[in-house]
């Protein structure tokens, strides 16, 4: 797969690498043009690294995070199919949270990487003590960090769940998709809840840390800093009627939203399945090595070069 | 870094624009981000290079996007308003001949920004009629109904 995709068009080129392989792949396949395939895969590739890498930029005080939300407006299933495609790595590798620890198991590691942290503190005298070697505390930390595989993924949730899964969440960052069902019972339902996913979702994209409202006399802690895209794929007159909104909090959402149609691109070409199979291989290896990153509970502050 | 400064002074001039639609400049920095994540040139940071390419696209996106949010909120806006003129009509045949301000006095919110493009549209379209200040439905006689054989005519017949 050392093959690069350009395609000339109206953006310019969709680009090198697996992104561009894989848009152009799916847009043959499903007659699409892949330019509206590319930026769900860009939000697929922010769902799997999640917090562990942020940009520095003039463009933005503080660290910029990966989150994105896309919505599709899909009249006849294509683009869904195409956005089965994209996340099915992240459904993968979800799963395996599941198969490989039970819930007792992973709340035994977290009280483990709890007291480890605890005595590294302690017993570190410098800042840049960071032994990366496996018998050394930081090397225990980060392969309990991997066991621990936070939750990456959640698809169609009912009003309410995303506060929900956030804040019990591992890391702070999240992909959600919603379908025409999830999202019009999400906006239609004019809740106290509703209004709190939708603002949750905004200060996703932001960064910002977001307050848990109240809940009878329980009060839980902040969500710090959450890192959550968003897919939307539905029917055009659900995303019209989200669009259309005078609620404020989804006002605001709707200002973060990438919105994108079903554009035409070349006829669909005869599928080579050897070609197709490698590379959707190529993109599964791509979010594991992401994935896995996220895991070791990476923090990379990535700058622009000089040339920038 | 030509895109980049561009976008950065058309972002900071179109100020009503930055309200409105996707920053640009944001969007391609996160662009940026995923693109540096998957691919590296070799470089430690984001290059030039990928910074125009997550500009282009950005750009791209916020142009369609605009164009596919007028076009969906356009018919939606369209769709309520036939739901609501269909409502509004059903009530005029409840109450029979009615001044407007009487009919809006029939729905919980009764402003008149809301009811007035409504009528407005039941007016347009000939479902209703307004006659010296009274609202009344325009009752409409299918073709040809006259010239239809009666169950008396067909008894004879």
């Amino acid at each position: 797969m050392s093959a690069t995709a350009h395609r000339e068009g109206e953006a310019g080129i969709v680009g090198p690498g697996v992104i561009g392989q894989v848009t152009t792949q799916l847009g043959s396949n499903f007659s699409l043009s892949p330019y509206c395939i590319l930026p769900v895969c860009f939000a697929a590739i922010g769902g799997s690294l999640g917090k562990a890498a942020r940009l520095r930029t003039p463009v933005w005080p503080g660290l910029l995070n990966p989150a994105l939300h896309i919505a599709l407006s899909d009249a006849d299933g294509r683009l869904s199919q195409a956005l089965d495609f994209i996340l099915q790595p992240l459904r993968d590798l979800q799963n395996e949270r599941f198969v490989e620890e039970t819930e007792s198991t992973r709340r035994w590691i977290k009280q483990r990487i709890k007291s480890l942290e605890r005595v590294h503190e302690e017993w570190t005298t410098t800042d840049l003590e960071n032994d990366p070697s496996p018998e050394s505390r930081p090397g225990q930390i980060t392969a309990l960090r991997r066991r621990l595989k936070p939750r990456m993924l959640v698809e169609n949730p009912a009003p309410g769940q995303l506060v929900k899964v956030m804040s019990t969440s591992e890391d702070g960052a999240l992909l959600v998709t919603f379908d025409d069902n999830s999202l019009a019972a999400l906006f239609d339902a004019a809740t106290t809840k509703a209004a709190n996913d939708f603002r949750l979702l905004e200060h996703g994209w932001h960064g910002r840390t977001f307050e848990i409202p109240k809940v009878k006399g329980h009060c839980p802690g902040p969500i710090v800093e959450p890192v959550i895209s968003c897919l939307i794929v539905c029917h055009p007159d659900t995303l019209g009627r989200l669009l259309s909104s005078k609620e404020p909090v989804v006002a605001r959402f709707c200002r973060q939203l990438v919105t994108l149609s079903t554009c035409e691109g070349s006829p669909p070409r005869s599928i080579d399945s050897r070609q197709s199979v490698e590379l959707f291989d190529w993109w599964k290896e791509s979010n594991r090595e992401l994935v896995d990153r996220r895991r070791a509970g990476a923090d990379y502050r990535i700058a622009l070069s000089r040339s920038a | 870094m030509k895109h980049w400064r561009q976008e950065m002074r058309q972002a900071s001039s179109s100020s009503s624009q930055q309200r409105l639609g996707l920053n640009v400049p944001v969007l391609a920095a996160k662009f940026a981000l995923c693109s540096r994540l998957v691919a590296s040139e070799g470089e430690p940071g984001v290059s030039g290079e990928a910074m125009d390419y997550s500009i282009r696209i950005a750009d791209w996106c916020s142009k369609y996007s605009a164009g596919v949010r007028d076009m969906l909120t356009k018919s939606s806006r369209r769709a309520t308003l036939v739901g609501a003129a269909d409502a509004m009509l059903k009530r005029i045949r409840e109450h029979g001949r009615i001044t407007p301000r009487d009919l809006y006095r029939t729905y919980d919110c009764q402003r008149k920004e809301l009811h007035d493009p409504v009528l407005e549209e039941l007016i347009n379209t000939g479902k209703v009629r307004c006659v010296d200040g009274f609202i009344e439905v325009v009752e409409s006689t299918p073709v040809n109904q006259s010239s239809l054989p009666t169950d008396a005519d067909v008894d004879s017949g």
